[in-house]
């Protein structure tokens, strides 16, 4: 244990030394370099991770320092399936993110990219952390770096935006913590190697068997749910996102809404149904009725939105709110369909930022109705664009088709009006997002598209890899669900 | 209707109107077994039918009318699969097929000649100069109309004869939907290719038959929907005719051994046969004598026809119905529920954080005075907390 360095270790170093040593460049290209750089070693490091899954490989997925021992606290990362395709995810995302915008001009890029870096490290942390206390570290940890990045990058409505999004988050995380506190008192004994007995221990493990009724059960659940909720976020903790995504740099919304809101999903997933799960059974209706009415409810909200970027935040809140419905239909084809959803959400949604950045950058606008006949002008961007809209909207062949569909089957098979129910929002997303193209894209150019360029070739590189993507997805997706299946399987023995 | 002619002739040919009713064929079985579910299929495709054949009958544009006929033909299509001739149902998408592809580059031909003009008001005895569109086109408008012994007659029949089986009524709105359509596909041709011309000088001049690779494919088109029908020819004419019936009885197996299709007497076959024949040749007739002297503002409209006209207003009220209280609704969650409701309540948690702590600095004077009271009222409490409770 700990004589090579491992897997975990390297997604984790990697983003925060590389990050730590942005701050201290001072030319904008080598910082621009340099973090693209670091992105594509962890892009490799993680592709790696996936070809070592076997049991054999243990030793190079997992490491386990002793850190706070008096606390039964140890520094304990490691990989298992659902780490794996969400540390891929965020590895995938930052390049691609990165070289979409590498023409963007940030004031003080050194920071910018710096912060970007810790953000990445923060999220890395989360997926593989195997000790409550080291998850609570990482799960504030990937929120500070985008709190300042909003703050100080974003648009001129950011600091009441970022303040909101910056309270709702940090009070969710809190009740968290104070539901992690109360399930550590109530875990076992730990014994260190070195023969130091603690009386309680922070281990994933120890969570899992902590003692707890199902009195305690039920309101624990609701510390935990909150803090995971307001991530996702689900209706109705879910005003802060909107304004987020207008307002923080779209680098920035990329990362907050391609990889972060993962994190509540992946809390869920991890952290809430094994340790209380007596507590979900009985909360699992109330649950589902939330999500499903926030995911027609937001449908509802997209389809009016004239800001291109709400109309995105309101499509994925309704994305996000049938995947937290899937994983508590709790069974193998939903939960697997999450999986690999979480995945395709991700990777589309970005694609999508991609696309409205660069409207954004050409144009100045990003209204709705602001926009007329970029299709004349920018005919890669729109095709493009078509292509991912229509995963957006779960399209057969596209990624967004599979997944969505097992999680539409997982919930026919556990209530078939909230499957009925669910329906609905996709037929919503088919309306909204078509309306959008029809809008912006077909008919005559005005004033503001006449000048437009179509996308540099960094761009269609970006954009070409993510439509690869979301075909190579839509039709083969077998890999992803062998790569997740023992962790899905794991999660229903519960 | 609104795409590009070859478009059309695809869709209202083949993908658009195949999908469907391939996915009740082939789930046949389902819907033999739920036979309340198969009266709706029927009754909505007969309703389907007889409206689209009325909204066709007062349409101008020359490709709206071959729209409003492909969903009346659906209908029919429906109509028989509601009422068990499965094999019928895929029949007559066969057969539609041939003669609307055939009807729809047709009418691509025309509108090529008339220089993108599609309204039929404008056009009128183009058949002396384009032979070709005007011969096919007229075969086409004879198969669809059910005329024999053209491709239409043949699966028309067998549906309207498994309709009869099932339930006369069925069989007598049918039959009145049969006729309006042998009506408005006339009306059509006549209008275009009858009469004087009614275009203007420069289209005049520009009229001219299609070239080879528009005609070609509409002489082959107008073969099929000449001979299409024969592989369906039913037992009363040629013993054994029904080659379509006999190759499509596996897929529908297990429904015909469910409920085996009832026979009609050959007597009765014949008589509704003639009855739909008849019928419709008489609206084919009328049509065609009428509109041949169309004149430009000749027809006065009535309110019926205003009705027609305007598609009986479906699409007002579908946008009435459902899309404006939709976006109400969606108006509604954005105006009030967000922005007032949630937001108003979160940032009211805001509020009433700061509104108490300007209210408790008060405590916290700077004179000397009020704090000495408050030692004072504090230091009371405590006491008679510790002397009385």
């Amino acid at each position: 244990m700990g004589t090579y360095i491992t897997f975990p270790e390297l997604l984790l170093w990697l983003p925060l030394l590389g990050g730590i040593a942005c701050f201290f460049m001072k030319e904008e290209r080598s910082v621009k370099a340099w973090s693209l750089v670091i992105a594509l070693l962890i892009l490799a490091v993680s592709v790696a991770t996936l070809f070592y899954t076997d049991g054999k490989y243990a030793t190079y997925n997992n490491v386990n320092y002793i850190w706070l021992k008096y606390l039964g606290n140890s520094f304990y990362i490691g990989l298992d399936g659902a780490s794996r395709l969400l540390t891929f995810l965020t590895a995938i995302g930052f390049p691609l993110i990165f070289l979409a915008t590498y023409k963007n001009k940030y004031k003080n890029p050194a920071s910018f990219y710096g912060l970007m870096l810790l953000s990445q490290a923060g999220l890395m942390g989360v997926f593989i952390s195997m000790d409550a206390l080291l998850f609570y570290f990482f799960w504030e940890l990937a929120l500070i770096p985008v709190y300042f990045l909003c703050s100080s990058w974003g648009g001129e409505r950011r600091i009441p935006a970022t303040f909101k999004f910056f309270v709702y988050t940090f009070v969710g995380s809190l009740l968290m913590l104070v539901g992690i506190i109360y399930v550590y008192l109530h875990t076992g004994q730990r014994s260190f190697e070195d023969g130091t007995i603690s009386a309680h221990s922070f281990a994933l493990s120890s969570f899992y068997n902590a003692s707890l009724s199902a009195a305690d059960q039920n309101w624990l659940f609701w510390l935990f749910f909150a803090a995971f909720a307001v991530k996702m976020p689900v209706f109705p903790f879910h005003t802060w996102q909107p304004d987020t995504y207008d307002q923080a740099p779209t680098s920035v919304t990329m990362v907050l809404s391609g990889i972060m809101v993962k994190m509540g999903l992946f809390g869920v997933i991890r952290w809430l149904i094994p340790i209380l799960p007596l507590a979900t059974i009985k909360f699992t209706h109330i649950v589902m009725i939330l999500s499903i009415a926030g995911m027609i409810y937001a449908s509802f909200l997209a389809l009016v939105q004239d800001n291109l970027k709400k109309l995105v935040a309101y499509s994925s809140i309704a994305h996000i709110g049938l995947m937290c419905a899937a994983i508590f239909a709790m069974n193998e084809l939903s939960v697997q369909g999450v999986m690999l959803q979480m995945f395709n959400h991700g990777i589309n949604i970005i694609g999508l930022w991609i696309v409205i950045d660069m409207i954004e950058q050409q144009t100045g606008v990003k209204h709705i109705s602001k926009l007329r006949g970029i299709a004349i002008k920018a005919p890669i961007l729109t095709i493009m664009l078509v292509i991912i809209a229509l995963a957006n909207i779960a399209l057969p062949l596209t990624n967004a088709f599979v997944g969505e569909f097992m999680m539409f089957a997982g919930l026919f098979a556990y209530n078939t009006w909230y499957a009925v129910a669910a329906i609905i929002s996709i037929i919503l997303a088919a309306i909204y997002t078509l309306n959008m193209i029809r809008k912006i894209f077909y008919g005559d150019t005005n004033s503001l598209t006449e000048n437009m360029k179509d996308i540099s070739f960094n761009q269609q590189l970006v954009l070409g890899l993510i439509v690869v993507l979301i075909f190579i997805m839509g039709v083969y997706p077998q890999p992803v669900i062998d790569l997740t299946k023992s962790a899905v399987t794991n999660l229903l023995k519960i | 209707m609104a795409g590009p002619t070859p478009v059309s002739a695809l869709i209202h040919a083949a993908t658009m109107v195949t999908a469907g009713i391939y996915m009740i064929a082939r789930s046949n079985i389902l819907y033999t077994m739920a036979p309340v579910t198969q009266s709706v299929v029927a009754i909505v495709g007969l309703t389907t039918a007889i409206l689209a054949a009325t909204i066709a009958l007062k349409q101008n544009d020359i490709k709206k009318v071959l729209a409003y006929s492909t969903v009346s033909q659906l209908g029919y299509m429906f109509l028989g699969l509601g009422v068990g001739a499965y094999t019928g149902a895929v029949f007559h998408v066969m057969t539609h097929a041939f003669f609307k592809a055939l009807l729809f580059l047709g009418a691509g031909s025309v509108i090529h000649a008339m220089a993108g003009e599609q309204d039929m008001r404008n056009m009128g005895g183009l058949k002396k100069n384009m032979p070709v569109t005007h011969l096919t086109f007229l075969l086409g408008c004879l198969a669809i109309a059910g005329m024999p012994p053209f491709s239409g007659f043949f699966s028309k029949d067998e549906i309207l004869a498994a309709a009869f089986a099932n339930n006369s009524l069925l069989w007598i709105v049918g039959v009145i939907g049969a006729a309006l359509t042998a009506f408005y596909m006339f009306r059509l041709y006549a209008m275009t290719f009858t009469g004087k011309f009614r275009g203007s000088d420069a289209q005049a001049n520009h009229l001219h038959e299609s070239p080879s690779a528009i005609t070609i494919p509409l002489i082959i088109l107008a073969i099929l929907a000449v001979v299409g029908g024969w592989v369906g020819i039913p037992e009363i004419f040629v013993h054994g005719g029904h080659r379509l019936g006999n190759f499509l009885a596996p897929v529908f197996a297990q429904s015909l051994a469910h409920t085996p299709p009832p026979q009609l007497e050959h007597s009765k076959e014949l008589i509704i046969m003639g009855i739909s024949v008849l019928l419709s040749l008489i609206a084919l007739l009328y049509a065609w004598k009428k509109f041949s002297k169309y004149n430009k503002g000749s027809e006065k409209e009535n309110a019926i026809g205003n009705l027609l006209q305007n598609k009986w207003y479906v699409d007002e009220i579908y946008d009435a119905v459902i899309v404006k209280p939709l976006h109400n609704l969606a108006v509604f969650f954005n105006n009030v529920i967000e922005k007032n409701i949630i937001d108003g309540f979160v940032n009211g948690v805001g509020k009433a954080v700061n509104y108490g702590s300007r209210q408790m600095r008060w405590l916290q004077s700077g004179q000397v005075g009020a704090y000495v009271l408050l030692m004072v009222l504090g230091m009371l409490t405590l006491f008679i907390i510790q002397l009385f409770l």
